[in-house]
């Protein structure tokens, strides 16, 4: 009742409101104009730092000289193959459940919403926990105890590789995948889904002819996003199978790899000359910023482009 | 066959006709064969009541309208007769429901076999969104018709019978979702009948589209009348009193009345439904 | 053509057998399944690895404990410095894995493991006294307590040495020597740290020395009940003589950070969400939103290498503090990680208020400015309020950005310009060079599991209690 009285302002109060209004405009937008201008700083950052080595030269060759010159191809490759990895296990997994919870999960059971909640609840698990999980379970318990068993004395799978690596990042992405899976397959409407069902489809031909085509721009775009933070997180990887200097590319499940990210970090905070690969250090990280961008650009126009497919 | 002929003499002189009663044995029901028929229905929705002791004949290659005020129960009727208050959960279901003599909550029962028999139009007009071919074409798809051909056949025959043939016959491959609602329905309508159904149920069919579209749709509803067993729940008793030959009044969950449509919308017998149909509450 | 109703059978009973059908749907059931399982095996296995803490070991779990060990040094058997004759010094690095270059802080600590002088070189990376790539290592740099039991120790079994991705032929590759050894250097750290238990290892007399004995000493002293006490000390020093595993500098550190990072990031982005739906026009909030959303798509490690190369010196040019890392840093650096969740989740808060409550606002005549800040606001505000939560428990857990700028020295102050180590860094940093099994590992996994139950109760707090008020005042009014 106060703020309705207050409404019915004289003319020195609409000055007055003109001026507050002005100002919450301007805080707000300033507020915006910043956080603008931090995503624009830092690209712009990376950029000036970065471009001069950003040839194919540095994109295709391994890194020479003590990591001080030379190019990161390794580590892209590593980025590649272990984003790679990760998607083979995480991207059906995820989809099936996702699938699984929203179509076959009586919504409103125990079960249901106790899965949803600890599916919820781990996508926002720090990634450093997931990282701890990997060493202790895949690389420690499974690993450990398959070379007890297989190869009693050597170490095979015991140790940090890209095989546990993957799993560990596959976990990480797990939940983001289901969440967004999920997410695409409820715009799915119910009409639609019982327009179906009444024809005489069953439940799966209805998922398959019906939820998922229907879905499926944004099934594809949860996975792409999911792909990119799993390319994008280090935390994980730390002591899972990321190394920082590899004479070789991997070769097998056994074998460590080099990481974009891993890389940045290790050449920033642990070169032998930092000052020395400043310069490689940009280009590195813009190399990691163009992938995630590329993926994060290319999930938004695949979105949009299925949308008007639709249409 | 048979029925065919009571069809045809229906048509020709106007038969007199017996009120349909509810509860009524069977044999009571003089001049039309069952398709579906209901004994003692309850259906709960976790513990609410929705549905409260229902029992109804429902005549083969008649119009049956349900009518009642929102929330009676009417359109939680229509859907147990095609099971599809299955996907809802939460959802109980005591006493019996026949189709041809078949109990369809026998767990024995396919339920895709006899939503093959039980067309369904819902209230919101829900095509797929893909092609107008695609939606009529699902259907026959989905019940193993393969041949290019036939489904050409099946899809124009479909869509001729839903009265859009016209409409749509140079934009086939147009996804549906560009067409007006009232095409939409109807094309919902032209899907429903790809698969040959025996009974088409429609969930309030017309309540969302202008007059114009109401009518095509009643229309519609008179011609396919003479194949199909119909039953619409309607709100509007204009409607009702329109296309219907059995009305059905529903009313919290329990079934008030039914009978031949002009009785009950000049002679109702119960004083809720005379209530309702003048207008008094709903 | 579709058969007439009449041609078709009738309707009878008796399931129809698909087998196909069947098939898929049991596939689907099993995969989700498994992936239910694995996602409980996580909450499962981080509390388990962390309980030792709290109930003791096993033999088994100790016998694990020395396998590992045993592994682990053997594969950094080659090229270790000895350096079991400078054990007398009472110095000790302070740093992340390894040396953090840019993070180092020097602490000297007297044997009763107080804290005596905190230097840091303060300045550009190359003062650095701290140099783990030197080939030639100072002494005073190479001084480190052995941090493993020696009773595990003494059963190292010989086994091929595993040096990772190192083998000695590509070592004698000419070209790939300069790299090799840097490579090796990054791995210094450990095997500074395992140097002595190494030289026992090699000769048993040398294991027994006074060094060892001490250890153990220390060690049996450390086990059980004194335990909770052990972790409310305010010294966090997992790799010395006597392990301390003082909370305290690691609590405050995360506080200091997360708390910096939310007074920071929460109000812009909860104003630049206002801005964008309630303010902005159309044009412009179509190229707002995108971008901030795009930092939400940034890898951690690109801020944490941001802050650490460009901010970190541009702050300290600009308001010419002595620590070039420190919490002010890491904390800003931290709010770029959680703005995009605040705004977008605020943002959507603010969005699904009724637009009907907007209009009855303004045709009360109401401003847009009043209806922003009297109607939607109040309106959106446990949606606001969940985004601060998500976004606080982002900060917390958030590894690389404060592995990077925050300096990681685990220190007892109030001082923002101070370093500071995070419980994430903390893992982050240590638990590559821990001996799989022993204490600090299970102190280790206990901060994981900290960290793990924090943001399950934020998120539990979020899911339970703020959704179902949100869902009430926007529905309820």
């Amino acid at each position: 009742m106060e703020q309705a009285a207050t409404f019915i302002s004289t003319s020195k109060g609409s000055a007055k409101r003109k001026l507050y209004g002005n100002i919450s405009v301007g805080v707000s937008g300033f507020a915006a104009l910043v956080i603008v201008s931090i995503v624009v700083v830092i690209i712009t950052t990376v950029i000036i730092g970065g471009y001069k080595n950003f040839t194919w030269e540095f994109l295709t060759q391994d890194p020479t000289e003590g990591m001080t010159a030379g190019g990161i191809f390794p580590a892209i490759l590593g980025t590649v193959i272990m984003t790679m990895l990760m998607s083979v296990m995480a991207v059906p997994l995820g989809t099936v459940t996702a699938i699984y919870l929203s179509e076959y999960a009586k919504p409103d059971s125990k079960f249901a919403r106790t899965i949803r909640f600890a599916v919820n609840t781990l996508a926002s698990i720090p990634s450093i926990v997931f990282g701890l999980f990997g060493l202790g379970f895949f690389v420690q318990f499974v690993g450990k105890g398959m070379d007890d068993v297989f190869t009693p004395g050597t170490l095979v799978w015991g140790q940090p590789n890209i095989l546990w690596a993957s799993m560990t990042m596959g976990l990480l992405t797990l939940p983001v995948v289901i969440v967004s899976v999920e997410e695409a397959i409820r715009t799915v409407p119910r009409e639609v889904r019982d327009a179906s069902l009444a024809l005489g489809a069953t439940r799966l031909q209805t998922i398959r002819k019906i939820v998922i085509p229907g879905s499926l721009s944004g099934i594809l775009t949860g996975m792409i996003l999911a792909i990119s933070r799993g390319a994008g997180e280090v935390a994980p990887i730390l002591f899972t199978g990321a190394a920082f200097f590899l004479p070789q590319i991997p070769h097998a499940l056994t074998s460590q790899f080099m990481h974009l990210g891993y890389h940045i970090y290790v050449l920033s905070t642990q070169s032998a000359n930092v000052d020395k690969t400043i310069p490689l250090q940009y280009t590195t990280t813009m190399v990691l910023l163009l992938l995630t961008f590329t993926l994060n650009i290319s999930a938004v126009i695949l979105r949009s482009r299925l949308r008007n497919k639709l249409k | 066959m048979e029925t065919m002929e009571i069809q045809k003499n229906q048509e020709a002189g106007t038969p007199e006709i017996k009120t349909v009663m509810r509860s009524a044995p069977r044999s009571a029901v003089l001049h039309y064969e069952t398709k579906v028929s209901t004994r003692d229905l309850n259906l709960f929705y976790g513990t609410k009541q929705a549905l409260k002791d229902v029992s109804l004949d429902i005549p083969v290659k008649q119009v049956t309208a349900f009518i009642g005020p929102s929330g009676c129960g009417k359109s939680t009727y229509l859907r147990t007769l095609n099971r599809m208050n299955d996907t809802i959960p939460g959802c109980t279901i005591t006493g019996e429901v026949k189709f041809d003599g078949i109990d369809i909550y026998d767990p024995k029962l396919d339920v895709v076999e006899l939503r093959k028999r039980v067309g369904m139009v819902f209230q919101k007009s829900n095509p797929f969104p893909k092609s107008i071919w695609e939606n009529v074409a699902y259907g026959p798809k989905i019940l193993g018709e393969k041949n290019k051909t036939t489904l050409n056949e099946i899809v124009e025959k479909s869509l001729r019978r839903a009265a859009i043939w016209e409409e749509t016959k140079d934009r086939l491959h147009h996804s549906a979702l560009g067409f007006s609602g009232g095409q939409q329905q109807r094309l919902c309508i032209a899907r429903a009948l790809a698969t040959n159904p025996e009974v088409i149920l429609m969930d309030e069919p017309a309540s969302a589209l202008d007059p114009i579209s109401t009518a095509k749709i009643e229309e519609l509803i008179f011609e396919l009348k003479k194949e199909y067993t119909i039953i619409i729940v309607t709100h509007n008793m204009q409607q009702a009193a329109r296309v219907s030959d059995i009305t059905a009044f529903f009313y919290i969950g329990e079934l008030i009345e039914v009978g031949e449509t002009r009785d009950m919308f000049t002679n109702p017998k119960k004083k809720q439904t005379e209530d309702y149909i003048t207008g008094r509450f709903g | 053509m579709p058969q007439m109703p009449s041609e078709r059978s009738p309707l009878t009973l008796g399931k129809k057998i698909r087998f196909f059908e069947w098939l898929i749907e049991s596939g689907i059931r099993a995969l989700s399944f498994f992936s239910f399982a694995a996602i409980i095996l996580i909450f499962i296995f981080v509390f388990k690895e962390a309980s030792p803490i709290f109930f003791g070991k096993s033999e088994a779990e100790k016998t694990a404990a020395k396998d590992s060990l045993a592994s682990v040094i053997n594969s950094q058997s080659k090229s270790v410095p000895d350096t079991s004759t400078v054990h007398e010094k009472i110095e000790k690095v302070i740093k992340g894995k390894g040396a953090l270059k840019g993070t180092d802080v020097l602490v000297k600590v007297d044997e009763k493991g107080n804290r005596k002088k905190v230097t840091t070189n303060g300045g550009k990376v190359e003062q650095e006294e701290y140099d783990p790539f030197a080939d030639d290592t100072k002494p005073s740099d190479t001084v480190k307590k052995a941090e493993k039991k020696p009773a595990a120790i003494k059963e190292l079994p010989k086994k091929t040495p595993a040096v990772i991705g190192l083998s000695a032929k590509e070592k004698k590759d000419s070209i790939q020597k300069a790299n090799a050894r840097i490579a090796q250097a990054i791995k210094d750290s450990i095997e500074r740290a395992q140097a002595d238990a190494l030289t026992s290892a090699k000769d048993k007399a040398e294991a027994d020395s006074i060094a060892a004995k001490e250890k153990r000493d220390a060690q049996e002293s450390k086990s059980g009940t004194n335990l909770g006490k052990m972790l409310i000390g305010n010294t966090w020093q997992p790799v010395s003589t006597v392990p301390k595993f003082g909370m305290l500098p690691l609590i405050i550190g995360t506080l200091k950070v997360t708390l910096i990072s939310l007074l920071f990031g929460a109000p812009l982005a909860i104003l630049a969400a206002l801005f964008t739906s309630m303010f902005a026009p159309k044009w412009l909030r179509e190229i707002v939103k995108p971008v901030i959303e795009l930092l939400a798509g940034f890898p951690s490690v690109v801020i944490g290498f941001f802050a650490l190369i460009v901010m970190a010196s541009v702050f300290q040019d600009f308001f010419h503090y002595e620590f070039r890392l420190n919490s002010l840093v890491g904390g800003i650096a931290m709010s770029f990680a959680i703005i995009p969740i605040i705004y977008t989740i605020s943002e959507d808060a603010l969005t699904a208020v009724p637009q009907a409550l907007k209009d009855a606002s303004t045709a009360l005549g109401a401003s847009k400015w009043q209806t922003a800040f009297k109607v939607v606001l109040p309106a959106a505000i446990p949606g606001v309020f969940a985004a601060i939560i998500l976004g606080f428990g982002r900060a917390f857990g958030e590894t690389m950005i404060a592995l990077m700028a925050t300096g990681n020295a685990p220190l007892t102050s109030a001082n923002i310009l101070e370093p500071v180590r995070t419980f994430a860094a903390t893992i982050g940093a240590e638990m590559a060079e821990v001996v799989f099994g022993d204490q600090h590992y299970n102190v280790l996994f206990l901060i994981g599991s900290m960290l793990f139950i924090f943001t399950f109760t934020l998120n539990s707090v979020v899911e339970f209690y703020v959704r179902k008020k949100l869902m009430r005042r926007i529905q309820g009014l």
